[in-house]
């Protein structure tokens, strides 16, 4: 009941337009307060609860991809990459899913991936004629992968707490990545080709050469990204700061549309982005904090694991509670509710932890973009100064292609366990 | 001049925000660097410390997206009212939000107060106090919104409506 | 107690269920459900669910959480004299030892120290997790401590280790669990620093490539179950009593876990393909001496109380 009275005034304050940030700190603390705890433990909760290490990459990878933007750096690689596919009929919606799972092998975040890749992407869509719900939900589908593809800052979490081993779990995201971006990419042919999207001249090749010349400094950026972290160099968070560190001499140097001076405005500009979401964030994490302690979600697991279901029952009944608890819950909130309580289950059902942990980062991936909490909805927004509700229009077709993927992962494990049962055994 | 006092002050706040992440940007990599190439005099605290910059960052920019609108909020179920219930429902909602910033504001300072109480040290060996480097950073954010709110309200615009006032941010 | 005044209390771990923690906590939790005839349950809350290791502490003290079970380098964030059992005094040092210290009135006295924090240790006190060893490495021998020099660890965040182990002359890196095993794959870091047995078979960190162990006993680290002073106050004091005797039954089982527990994750580890090196007694002590001149200003910089040290050096070398 308690919990019913919680989560019903959040939604209404959000309906009424009370900004996100309000709608669910206020919820929560009223909540705290009727259960009687001390309400400065929810204040430092709150505030806390950034003051951790994932947080670090977000401004990092932001200013870089507005250092990007701004600096020219991003339409010169979207120009070059159009010089190969630009002639298809969507081309430039399967330059943003090619561009976004690569960024993903480099991020190990789902909202660091969106925005990087949205900040620059979006705007370039639009001036290409997509409508922009569908440029919202295609980058807000595509940046998911960037806990799917590995490194995944969610899957070396869930090996924390399940005590597997994290390359294991890396590798057995591989495959599932490739295939949802897969699956985004025939959505994007399918859509333009219903939607007439034209397709653009095939270059000259005098023009190919000359566009992807002048690419060669941009597309260093991501490449020394790349080699930064897989030669051992650079972590993943300290690749966002050299990437933005990178973006902006390659933006002054090289393209020379910004000068020096420009860099300090540039980086307040990303910072602001970056805190809308945070303090979402947040008190998200406040939200999620009030409602594990009330008991609830628990008991919701609880109540599908009592059933005595078949293993293929069991993995619906829990796709379905986790869908509904990604809807209300930060992600990683999803997480920590059900991997503990169904951890002990899982050997007696005959499922594979790391199969299950896979499933389990597909509904994580779903949660970021179904209303109302839904990070990935609340960058793009906010990145594209667009209306919330238009994000969530432009999601929709993309939840349910999420939701057809999620089954094929569920039900056909292999397809998480071919490559690490490959290479580790 | 209430024009005037909001422009010089999203001006200051700009600076203080470019510098905490600028700043924040300069530790990390420095750290990054140190380990790398010298691994034997890499210190334990440049992560910390950057983070430090980016908490007090995203504090102050919220004050500036309260002036900017650009605090996210849903419109949709708005849209079927009357513009004369939507003003009152905006009004009521400016309202809740304020006194939230508000009871933030209180409680964020208690946390402070206690965490100095508690002498909560960082981590690392620089040993940072915690109540400073951390739970300041939301009274303080907390106390500039409400700030920035008034001056909007005595200016004439609603506060939290996610309305775009251009002519404030072009000034920049 | 009055059954129909039921009283429900919430414990927070950051470990997940069927860790030694946990199992603690449950034990502790059914034996107080038990004493109380049911009227008083505790709530376990795993894996970091409600609050992360140090926000535990923090909520504690206010009275938002009612118990948990902490690790001593966490709480040394609140009490830097908890740091007391990692000094190198410790270095080679038995569980026996350990025990001497922290049972006796020394272990009193630190614990008044949490106390006036308003978080309260109860009767029975700690249980071990450690001896903490110096290296798990990946595809580089550590046989000696000559062979430390210059090898870059994950340690875990604390200023008195990192300390020790810049002293002992290798390139400690504090850094946090989850950043370790994309570490250890991409090379950034050629091992661990200052873990145990435990740390190696929980994360399977030999499929990371962990295949060297320089097992030299250095360092102790313990948990430490807490209450809630301001909880605890609210109760009866019959209620406040059978919390804490609830522990006096637990800890032995606690205790006695752990160290098995402990033993048979380096046959796992073994098992794994981890060569493990022992040095001899001798080359443990030439660096504990070599370490202890150190100790002084480790313990000044770490905010400790140096005369609380020195007794409790004098109560160690004096066994
Ligand atoms: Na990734
Ligand atoms: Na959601």
């Amino acid at each position: 009941m308690q919990a019913l009275i919680g989560l019903g005034g959040m939604l209404v304050l959000m309906a009424l337009g009370a900004p996100i940030f309000v709608s669910l700190g206020l919820a929560a603390l009223l909540m705290l307060a009727t259960e009687g705890r001390p309400l400065m433990d929810a204040a430092a909760h709150s505030i806390n609860g950034i003051n951790s290490t994932t947080f670090l990459a977000v401004p990092f990878f932001v200013m870089a991809a507005t250092f990007m933007q701004k600096g020219g750096i991003a339409r010169v690689i979207i120009e070059a990459a159009e010089t190969w596919v630009g002639h298809f009929r969507g081309g430039l919606g399967l330059v943003a899913v090619i561009a976004t799972t690569l960024f993903a092998a480099i991020s190990g975040s789902s909202v660091v991936t969106a925005m990087a890749m949205g900040t620059f992407l979006i705007p370039a869509m639009v001036a290409r004629g997509y409508d922009r719900p569908f440029a919202l939900g295609l980058v807000g589908a595509s940046g998911t992968l960037g806990i799917l593809i590995p490194p995944s800052l969610s899957m070396i979490l869930y090996g924390l707490i399940a005590e597997e081993s994290v390359p294991r779990l890396f590798l057995a995201g591989v495959v599932p990545g490739l295939l949802q971006a897969a699956l985004l990419g025939a959505w994007v042919i399918f859509y333009s080709r219903r939607k007439g999207y034209a397709s653009g001249q095939r270059a000259s090749t005098s023009e190919f050469i000359r566009k992807n010349l002048r690419a060669l400094p941009a597309v260093a950026i991501p490449l020394s990204v790349f080699a930064g972290i897989y030669s051992g160099y650079t972590t993943v968070t300290e690749s966002a700061g050299v990437a933005a560190i990178a973006s902006v001499l390659v933006a002054i140097c090289v393209y020379k549309e910004v000068t020096f001076r420009d860099v300090f405005p540039m980086a307040t500009e990303g910072m602001k982005s970056a805190s809308a979401v945070t303090f979402i964030v947040m008190f998200a994490l406040l939200f999620a904090h009030w409602i594990t302690g009330s008991g609830i979600p628990t008991a919701l697991v609880n109540f599908a694991i009592a059933r005595e279901l078949e293993p293929w029952q069991f993995l619906l009944a829990l796709n379905v509670m986790m869908i509904i608890l990604g809807m209300f819950l930060d992600a990683i909130a999803v997480m920590l509710i059900v991997t503990p309580i169904v951890l002990p289950v899982l050997s007696t059902l005959g499922i594979d932890p790391v199969h299950f942990g896979i499933v389990l980062i597909v509904n994580m991936e779903i949660a970021f973009l179904t209303p109302p909490i839904g990070l990935n909805l609340f960058v793009l927004s906010s990145i594209a100064k667009a209306p919330m509700s238009e994000a969530v229009r432009g999601m929709v077709p993309f939840v349910i292609i999420m939701a057809v993927f999620l089954i094929l992962i569920t039900y056909i494990p292999e397809i998480s366990l071919w490559l690490p049962n490959l290479l580790m055994q | 001049m209430i024009t005037k006092i909001l422009t010089i002050w999203t001006r200051i706040e700009a600076v203080l925000i470019g510098l905490c992440i600028i700043a924040a940007l300069l530790v990390f990599l420095g750290g990054a660097a140190v380990r790398a190439f010298a691994p034997a005099y890499s210190v334990d605290w440049a992560e910390e410390v950057a983070l430090y910059g980016i908490i007090w960052a995203t504090v102050l920019a919220g004050s500036s997206l309260v002036a900017e609108g650009r605090h996210l909020h849903t419109e949709v179920f708005l849209a079927r009212f009357s513009p004369r219930t939507r003003a009152v429902i905006g009004w009521a909602m400016t309202g809740v939000a304020t006194a939230f910033c508000a009871a933030m504001m209180v409680y964020g300072w208690q946390a402070y107060s206690f965490a100095l109480l508690l002498d909560e040290r960082s981590a690392s060996s620089l040993r940072v106090p915690q109540a400073y480097a951390v739970f300041l950073a939301l009274p303080v954010g907390m106390a500039l919104i409400l700030g920035r709110v008034a001056l909007m309200i005595l200016s004439g615009q609603r506060p939290f409506s996610g309305v775009v006032h251009l002519r404030e941010t072009e000034e920049l | 107690a009055d059954a129909a005044m039921a009283t429900e209390l919430r414990l927070s771990v950051e470990t997940p269920p069927g860790h030694v923690r946990n199992l603690a906590a449950e034990r502790w939790a059914e034996a107080i459900a038990t004493k109380s005839n049911g009227a008083i349950t505790v709530e376990v809350f795993p894996a970091a669910q409600l609050y992360k290791s140090a926000d535990a502490i923090r909520a504690l003290a206010s009275g938002a959480l009612d118990m948990s079970i902490q690790a001593s380098p966490t709480l040394s964030r609140f009490e830097p004299n908890l740091s007391v059992i990692t000094l190198p005094m410790f270095f080679g040092a038995t569980r026996d030892d350990v025990r001497t210290i922290l049972d006796g009135p020394l272990g009193d006295e630190l614990w008044g120290m949490v106390a006036k924090k308003g978080i309260v240790v109860p009767d029975g006190g700690h249980f071990e997790f450690a001896p903490n060893n110096s290296a798990y490495t990946a595809g580089k021998v550590v046989a000696t401590y000559g062979d430390l020099t210059g090898v870059k660890l994950a340690t875990p965040p604390s200023p008195v280790v990192v300390a020790i182990m810049k002293e002992m002359g290798a390139a400690p890196q504090a850094t946090p669990r989850s950043e370790i095993v994309l570490q250890l794959t991409q090379g950034q870091i050629d091992g661990l620093g200052s873990v145990t047995d435990l740390t190696i078979k929980g994360g399977k960190l030999w499929e990371a490539g962990i295949d060297n162990a320089f097992a030299d006993n250095a360092g102790w680290g313990v948990y430490i179950p807490l209450m809630s002073k301001a909880s605890l106050e609210k109760l009866s004091p019959e209620d406040q009593a059978i919390i804490q005797e609830a522990w006096s039954e637990t800890v032995g089982w606690a205790r006695d876990y752990a160290a098995n527990e402990l033993a048979d994750a380096r046959a796992v580890n073994e098992a794994n393909g981890v060569t493990y090196h022992d040095p001899d007694p001798a080359a443990i002590q030439a660096m504990r001496e070599r370490m202890t001149a150190a100790q002084d200003a480790i313990v000044a910089d770490g905010g400790m109380d140096a005369e609380f040290v020195s007794r409790v050096q004098a109560a160690l070398t004096g066994n």
